[in-house]
């Protein structure tokens, strides 16, 4: 077969290498007689004998002549005339390919090569940029622009492209022979292939009409993609290959890829940001993102490329745009709880590093809206309960919008701890009555859970609190009326709060309360010593069933002294108990506190049996119509003199028998208020049907006085609190600036009150007065021991 | 109409009897708080009256009568103190 296809070639007289090979092959063989004499000698002996190998053409090829080139050559060129045409060749490729080899064995590469170059460039030159392109340019530069879909330079270049790219194979395959000897160690030359690319590229590409109108068509195209019309893929696709394969993609498109995406999103975004509502610029920003991810994936533009192009829609979109952005809607966002939408925004925000601008508007939106909450006095008894919804609403975001971030979290701290702080006092009572109507029997009734889950919500909002003092004032009166009167919802929900401000609050702030649940239990031991002791009435002989909490002042409350006269039998069972007491505790005086006093009585009414559950005010008060026979009435003065209350409670006390709910009196005027000349008589018309009523409620209530009487305390004890600490600053300091004390003060005192300057000041003088410290120079203290 | 007290829970608060003064000399604490050692009022924390008529905190007086500077002195008088027989 080879030889029969050479013999097609012998006009040619090309010299025939077969008979070069095999002789080759016969002296690169050892002979079969050598071989076991050199093994013996390598066994035998200690010197080695240099094996050579001779290369198999290492005889010089024949020379050629000059008219041999030539009429290679002719071939050769007829075959590049049909591959630029992109005919068929007529000579067997073969052939060719063989007259190639023997041009480069007979040393004439390097004019073979100069002619194939030489022969390449007119080509490109001539045939692709001169017939193909610049009149292609002539025709858009006359058209006003690339804007024809057909006569766009991309295309052309495309074409012209996949032609090239297909010639330039068959001629590296001709020229096989010499890519692999000549071009491989031939200095400063590169191979047929990479040649060819740069021809292309130095002479197309970089060409200074074609490259612009190169670039700009395929921006242009790019532009489209983004306006979703339609493009032809392949075709881009190629021609980025081609792009990036001829070495000019770094350098020359991906700059003008990113200005142009850089303008078109620019552009949107000036377009967009102001008339789209928020949630939709940001879908819009997140469409972008996707898109420019698919188209760069679907384009098979460079990773760099697309990173950077993704940076770009980012910045153009969101980074310039940030404050307009949460300006516009990041508000409104948080009102409705738009949390897919505020998910997005931080995310975006984040990835564009701009999370601080987030974090002042949280910051702001949270004080604003709460001190809403806060600083509306006639909301007060709602405050506690919008705080903590609003808390609940904001967790809700910090969990599934901001991913928990540490900064917003901590930018919500801070913002609560200012806006609750602003309205003093106020809050720190109101989570104290929210505590109590938690812990207060009567109320809703909750599970468990539900009731620990809500003291630790509270507890939240009551570490922001400032005005620690302020609330255990009000917890601590609200605890004593709910011990005293019963009305704690269980024990256990009491200790387990108790608990729970110990580790908020430390031991310090929970001791007195401890000792008034201490005061309760003892009072109870005492209490079963004394009902099997003589000094217990029997129930038979009309005495009464006494039971007395003894309270330690110091833990409890202060209860103004309320002058009651009791009748005979009653102050008789409190002397009885007051009897066994002393013999029990000696050296101790017993006070009685009425207004926390409290019975159940029986009541046979005209319409029925009741048992009512009264203050021991309206016991008192309700006992002296038993002497009253039905339908006589006593006079408001007649009631004040036989229990000598003063008319602050027996107003509210008169009011609560004969004005409230359950009517057990009635007044005469009738009417909501009672005053002086008022007349009084037992309601014979009472009719309830339970038989267990309660009319104590008055005695729960909060009065005015009662509220103005705890922040009052509040007041005075702070005074003490400014003098302790001023004097322990004092002691360990020696001499301080009044500058520092007043800071210092302020610093040590914050977590238990607000306190005012002028306090302060007030206090260091009466210290100065008391010698506890005196002025040395115009603003000095020294601490006198 | 009929009104009996079927039960009656009644409130109280205890003082100590004998205090001329509300707070203790030396702790500066009411008599009806505790001394500063003590978490519990009564009898956990017992007054100490002397001759003098002085009260203290006992912890209090004793902590005081232990010092060197003290010489078992009064606090309040600098009169021997000497706890009252009554």
């Amino acid at each position: 077969m080879l030889s029969t296809m050479l013999q097609n070639f012998p006009s040619r007289g090309l010299p025939l290498s077969i008979e070069s090979t095999t002789v080759s092959k016969s002296n690169s063989r050892l002979s079969s007689a050598q071989r076991p004499k050199r093994q013996r000698q390598l066994s035998g002996q200690g010197s080695v004998r240099k094996l050579v190998l001779v290369p198999a053409n290492a005889t010089l090829p024949p020379p050629v002549s000059e008219q041999y080139f030539n009429t290679t050559w002719d071939a050769l060129n007829a075959a590049l005339v049909s591959i630029f045409q992109d005919a068929p060749i007529t000579t067997s490729c073969e052939l060719l390919y063989r007259g190639v080899e023997h041009l480069c064995r007979a040393d004439k590469s390097r004019a073979l090569w100069d002619n194939l170059k030489l022969r390449m460039k007119n080509h490109i030159i001539n045939v692709f940029l001169e017939r193909e392109m610049l009149s292609a340019v002539e025709v858009i530069a006359a058209g006003g622009g690339i804007t024809s879909k057909t006569n766009n330079m991309a295309d052309i270049v495309e074409r012209v492209w996949t032609r090239w790219s297909t010639q330039l194979g068959l001629i590296r395959n001709i020229f096989f022979f010499m890519d692999r000897s000549y071009l491989l160690t031939a200095p400063g030359e590169k191979s047929i292939w990479d040649t060819g690319l740069e021809l292309f590229r130095k002479c197309i590409v970089e060409n200074a009409v074609i490259g612009p109108h190169l670039m700009a068509s395929l921006i242009i195209y790019f532009a489209r993609n983004r306006s979703h019309e339609t493009v032809q893929v392949p075709l881009i696709c190629n021609v980025v290959r081609m792009i990036s394969t001829l070495g000019v993609y770094t350098s020359t498109f991906h700059p003008q890829f990113i200005a142009a995406t850089s303008e078109h999103y620019g552009a949107l975004a000036n377009l967009h940001v102001e008339s789209l509502a928020v949630p939709d610029y940001l879908k819009l920003v997140l469409e972008c993102l996707a898109f420019e991810n698919e188209q760069a994936t679907s384009f098979g533009l460079d990773r760099a490329t697309r990173n950077e192009a993704v940076a770009v829609v980012k910045n153009q979109l969101v980074r310039n745009e940030v404050q307009t952005i949460v300006d516009r809607g990041f508000d409104d966002l948080l009102n409705v709880d738009d949390i897919p939408s505020l998910s997005e925004m931080y995310d975006l925000f984040e990835q564009v590093d701009q999370e601080k601008i987030l974090i002042a508007a949280w910051s702001e939106y949270i004080r604003r809206e709460g001190l809403k909450l806060v600083m509306e006095p006639s909301k007060d008894a709602i405050m506690v309960s919008s705080l903590l919804s609003f808390k609940a609403k904001l967790d809700n975001i910090m969990e599934n919008a901001f991913k928990h971030n540490d900064s917003f979290d901590n930018a919500m701290r801070e913002s609560f701890d200012l806006f609750i702080n602003k309205r003093q006092n106020v809050p720190a009572e109101m989570i104290a009555k929210y505590i109590d109507d938690i812990l207060r029997v009567g109320n809703k009734e909750m599970e468990d859970d539900e009731m620990k889950m809500r003291m630790d919500r509270v507890l939240v909002l009551f570490r922001f609190i400032q005005g620690k003092d302020v609330f255990e004032a009000f917890y601590k009166k609200d605890l004593a009326k709910r011990l005293l009167l019963n009305k704690s919802a269980s024990d256990d929900a009491e200790r387990s709060m108790l608990s729970r401000l110990k580790t908020e609050c430390g031991t310090g702030f929970t001791q007195k309360l401890e000792g008034m649940f201490k005061d309760i239990e003892l009072s109870k031991d005492f209490m079963t010593s004394f009902k099997t002791s003589k000094y217990v009435t029997n129930k038979n002989d009309g005495g009464i069933d006494l039971y007395v909490n003894a309270l330690s002042q110091a833990f409890w409350p202060s209860y103004p002294d309320v002058p009651l006269v009791l009748p005979p039998h009653m102050a008789e069972a409190l002397e009885n108990f007051k009897s066994f007491y002393l013999t029990k505790q000696s050296g101790r005086r017993l006070t009685w506190r009425h207004s926390l006093g409290h019975c159940v009585v029986k009541a046979d009414l005209p319409k029925g049996k009741k048992e009512l559950s009264m203050s021991l005010f309206q016991t008192v008060v309700l006992l002296l119509f038993n002497d009253v026979s039905d339908g006589k009435s006593l006079t408001y003065e007649e009631v004040k003199a036989a229990t000598s209350l003063d008319d602050r409670e027996l107003v509210r006390t008169l009011q609560s028998l004969a004005c409230g709910k359950i009517r057990v009196l009635s007044k005469d005027p009738k009417g909501k208020d009672v005053s002086p000349g008022d007349r009084f008589r037992v309601n014979l018309k009472f009719e309830e049907k339970a038989y267990r009523l309660r009319i104590n409620q008055i005695q729960l209530k909060e009065t005015p006085e009662e509220n103005k009487d705890t922040h009052d305390q509040v007041k005075r004890d702070r005074q003490y609190e400014i003098q302790a600490c001023v004097i322990r600053i004092m002691k360990s300091r020696k001499t301080i600036r009044h500058v520092e004390l007043i800071q210092q003060t302020i610093e040590q005192t914050k977590n238990r009150g607000t306190l005012d300057l002028g306090d302060i000041k007030k206090n260091i003088e009466k210290l100065i007065e008391k010698e506890y410290m005196e002025r040395q120079g115009g603003d000095t203290y020294v601490y006198l021991a | 109409m009929k009104v009996t007290i079927n039960r009656w829970n009644a409130v109280s608060t205890w003082h100590w009897d004998h205090a001329q003064e509300e707070l203790c000399g030396i702790c500066r604490v009411a008599f009806e708080g505790t001394c500063p050692t003590c978490k519990y009022p009564g009898d956990d924390c017992p007054l100490i009256i002397g001759e003098c008529k002085h009260a203290f905190h006992m912890h209090c007086l004793l902590k005081w009568l232990t010092t060197e500077s003290s010489k078992g002195l009064c606090p309040m008088c600098r009169r021997k103190f000497k706890t009252a027989t009554d």
